[in-house]
């Protein structure tokens, strides 16, 4: 890996947004052009300052040195030379940049997309073509360049995942593409990039690339989402959930095979089917725990200041039943 | 010394009245003289320097820790929005004016502008645009859309409230203003210079505030057109910009304005350096006609760059070239003044004063500025770092590392015009080495993290390797940036009253504006000569080496 040759590489290629440890073809295409330019612009740049250096040490005024030097007015020469040179590397640049455009702008030319992710403020949501819809996380199989629709349901957003590739604006009235294609399976972190109002900075998203075994045997149960486990402090959360107007916003499935009607239902907020199979809470706002949903249900405006799920002043109990209710995990 | 015929009062309309009559506040404010007017516009800057900078310091204390808490994020967003239109239209535009205004007309031997009550006017309309645009934070919120208040953001549906109105309108009043000014000093440099002064002998620095001007004539009203459909669309129902509009629409309005705003800056800025180093480098500007051309060859690219700002949108592959190669050649001529200004100081007898420091200081960190800027010309590059951390750092370097060095060595060359007294050279080093300490500490970490992913306008951020760390170094830097802002106004306060008394010319400088008194009387000069080059002092004094004698010095 050629950002892991130094220390210093690969301390910065450590961290899980890193572009310094691209993981798909269109990252590892601009992450080269990246090093070769900046290579070159940084050549210039040292050479524009190891001149600095030398005049500063040669031509300092030194004490008695009173005299004017005889004035030079230019050089026409010179002029001409330190055009060209630019010129020619500007023209090699742009010539470098047309294949890494076109190897990593995705346009579908007519392919379907294979997955569509609708941004929300301030939070993402996933939805596959057999009905499938998460929230917050895209799965997909790695070996095969995936092809993801991007809009919005609001405010311009941004879609970026780092170590896999350019980000792409999603915004209102038009639909954007970008490839997905991890190298290995693994889980990629990303975030909203472009500036959508109070919750902008924990609009995170994470990618989660799996064999195309494991892929499958994950959209499986997500067609078939875990019911309520039938203890009674379930039921009496299933009871609070329906009571409390949750279900305006959000959809969860309570009776097998109904998952594909989903794809039609509105989103205002995440569907919490198998919302124990997620990653993170508030779109990357909590890691995704039992104790960490009660404490988002306790006072989601302490979790996430701003975010549009209002406090409902549940009490302890209550807080208790609606976590045993909703926290369903799959496998 | 036939070039010092001195040829009579000049001032071809040098009619209008000077309320010389006092020094009181009256004065000040009835004004129509360049000079109070151009202080004015100064301190005008200064003043909301201060204020931005407390929002940057304020946002730089949020961000020192992750997950933090110091301001809620509603504030951040506000904070954060109005950091970037203080700076760029209440600081950086209003100081352009401002040495513009003080400037011009003594360097080319007028007594005034052309227009010294449309002068007054504009710099008012600025001011008071700029106090309707702070009055805002009481009137139940500033607005915080960010500085570019992309749609539909920026609309009532996702913006209640009315700080918006508030920056629509300011941001008019202060247009007018700008726009008023420019057309000012456009026709002040066409139509007032000293007799025999041809357009390509006037002072660099006047070529390029005539550039800026006009790239001003032909970019502010793309703005201000928008700033109005915007407000029809927040007031008035409109639907330019909404789901029934375009939201991209906005995006172009603002880039057509947005990037020549960028050169409208940093022009200037290439015109004190432009003067400042040839004369502590006791040499005339190397190859004077390729660094006013190089300028006008920016005016015109500037005008065709403005996409590479909506990269990410989705524009399609011809589009997202050619205007990745258009954003690319502007790197030409600027490469061309860069060479010009270190060839000035090849073979020189350089004094190294802080004014020159900072020249030197704007050299390298510009072109840094410049260097990482290739990044979001070159399409795939920008799509891997626009809107992170790494494009808050390129431009901080291109605006504070350029500009702002630019406007401190102009600061120290002719505070002691303004004022009459030197700024202290002691000070100035402090001032000088806090700066680049604090400037680069700042913001040369905010590459990293933008390449380790971190996104900008974000109110907090997960704990993520290094990136506390990072943000903390930039947070100690941002304060001791503002400590040597401190610094600086306490040198400006020290000197005006103990500085060392300049004199007329203390740098044995060659332009006009030396020529003139320190600080200049009410009408300026009592005479002019008959100019015959582009160094008119220098060649007062070195008859024999006089620069009308040398077929490149004229």
């Amino acid at each position: 890996m050629t950002g892991r040759i130094f220390t210093a590489g690969s301390l910065l290629g450590g961290v899980p947004t890193s572009l310094f440890s691209p993981a798909s073809p269109q990252a590892r295409s601009v992450y080269d052009l990246f090093m070769l330019t900046s290579g070159v612009m940084l050549a210039i740049m040292f050479f524009l300052c190891a001149w600095i250096v030398y005049i500063l040490v040669h031509y300092r005024a030194r004490p008695g040195e009173t005299e004017d030097p005889v004035p030079v007015y230019g050089n026409k020469k010179l002029e001409i030379i330190w055009t060209l040179i630019p010129l020619a590397i500007v023209t090699v640049f742009t010539i470098l940049m047309v294949p890494t455009i076109f190897k990593t702008h995705a346009e579908p030319d007519g392919r379907a997309p294979d997955i569509t992710v609708i941004a929300h403020q301030w939070w993402w949501e996933v939805r596959y073509p057999d009905g499938v819809v998460t929230a917050n996380e895209v799965h997909l199989p790695v070996g095969r360049p995936v092809l993801l629709a991007l809009r919005t349901a609001d405010v311009i957003h941004d879609f970026w995942v780092p170590r896999l590739g350019p980000k792409q604006d999603m915004l209102p009235g038009q639909t954007n593409y970008l490839w997905l294609q991890p190298d290995h399976p693994g889980i990629y972190d990303g975030t909203c990039a472009e500036y959508c109002g109070t919750d902008h900075g924990w609009m995170r998203i994470r990618v989660i690339a799996q064999t195309q075994a494991d892929f499958d045997s994950w959209e499986t149960a997500q067609l078939h989402p875990q019911m309520p486990d039938s203890s009674a402090l379930a039921q009496e959360g299933g009871q609070i959930f329906t009571r409390s107007t949750c279900t305006n916003c959000h959809a969860l499935v309570d009776a097998p095979k109904v998952a594909a009607n989903l794809a039609h239902h509105v989103t205002i907020a995440p569907s919490l089917n198998d919302l124990g199979d997620r990653e993170t809470l508030g779109a990357g706002t909590l890691d995704n725990s039992p104790e960490n949903l009660a404490k988002w249900l306790k006072d989601p405006q302490a979790c996430k200041p701003g975010s549009n799920m209002p406090d409902f002043h549940f009490s302890d109990e209550e807080v208790r039943a609606l976590t045993a209710y909703l926290w369903r995990k799959s496998h | 010394m036939t070039d010092l015929t001195l040829d009579g009062p000049v001032g071809s309309d040098a009619t209008h009245e000077h309320e010389d009559g006092g020094e009181g506040l009256l004065s000040w404010v009835s004004t129509v003289d360049h000079k109070k007017v151009g202080l004015m516009y100064i301190f005008t800057a200064l003043f909301f320097l201060v204020v931005g900078g407390v929002e940057a310091l304020l946002m730089r204390i949020q961000l020192a820790v992750p997950n933090n808490h110091f301001l809620s994020p509603q504030m951040y967003d506000q904070l954060f929005t109005m950091h970037g239109t203080t700076m760029i239209f209440l600081v950086a535009m209003v100081l352009v004016n401002g040495f513009g205004n003080y400037l011009i007309p003594l360097m080319i031997g007028a007594c005034d502008v052309a227009f010294p009550r449309l002068n007054a006017f504009g710099y008012w309309i600025t001011l008071f645009g700029g106090i309707m645009l702070n009055y805002s934070f009481l009137a139940g919120g500033a607005p915080s859309a960010g500085w570019f208040a992309y749609a539909p953001l920026s609309l009532p549906a996702y913006n209640t409230g009315t700080g918006m109105d508030y920056w629509t309108l300011g941001l008019l009043m202060t247009g007018i203003g700008t726009v008023t000014a420019a057309l000012n000093l456009i026709v002040t440099i066409l139509t007032l210079r000293a007799r025999g002064m041809r357009i390509t002998q006037v002072p660099l620095f006047v070529w390029m505030m005539l550039i800026t001007s006009l790239l001003v004539i032909f970019a502010l009203p793309a703005l201000n057109a928008g700033l109005v459909m915007l407000f029809v669309d927040r007031r008035m129902h409109g639907m330019f910009f909404g789901s029934h509009g375009s939201p991209v629409l906005w995006q172009h309005f603002f880039w057509i304005f947005g990037h020549p705003e960028v050169y409208i800056l940093v022009l200037p800025a290439f015109g004190m350096i432009s003067e400042i180093i040839p004369v502590m480098s006791r040499k005339p500007i190397f190859g004077y006609n390729f660094v006013a051309a190089s300028t006008v060859a920016i005016g015109f690219l500037s005008f065709g760059v403005w996409a590479h700002h909506m990269f990410a949108v989705g524009l399609w592959n011809s589009a997202l070239i050619t205007f990745g190669a258009s954003s690319m050649l502007i790197a030409v001529p600027t490469g061309v003044k860069l060479f010009n200004w270190v060839a000035t100081m090849h073979g020189g007898r350089i004094r190294m004063n802080t004014a020159m420091l900072f020249c030197i200081g704007f050299l390298v960190q510009f072109t840094f500025g410049g260097v990482t800027g290739m990044t979001f010309a070159i399409v795939p590059l920008d799509w891997a770092t626009t809107d992170t951390y790494f494009v808050v750092a390129h431009f901080h370097y291109t605006i504070i590392g350029g500009i702002v060095f630019a406007m401190m060595a102009g600061a120290y060359y002719w505070f002691p015009k303004m004022s009459g007294r030197m700024l202290s050279e002691r000070l100035g080093r402090w001032n000088f080495w806090l700066m680049v300490i604090g400037f680069n500490g700042t913001f040369f970490v905010q590459h990293i993290l933008g390449l380790l992913g971190m996104p900008r306008r974000v109110a907090s951020y997960p704990n993520l390797p290094m990136w506390g760390t990072l943000n903390m170094i930039s947070t100690v830097g941002a304060f001791v940036f503002g400590f040597s802002v401190l610094v600086f106004v306490g040198n400006v306060l020290y000197s005006v009253f103990y500085g060392e008394v300049a004199g007329d010319n203390p740098w044995d400088a060659w332009t006009l504006e030396w020529l003139a008194t320190s600080p200049p009387a009410a009408h300026n000069f009592e005479r002019v000569p008959y100019v015959r080059s582009r160094r008119p002092l220098w060649d007062a004094k070195n008859p024999e080496l006089a620069d009308w004698r040398h077929p490149e010095g004229g």
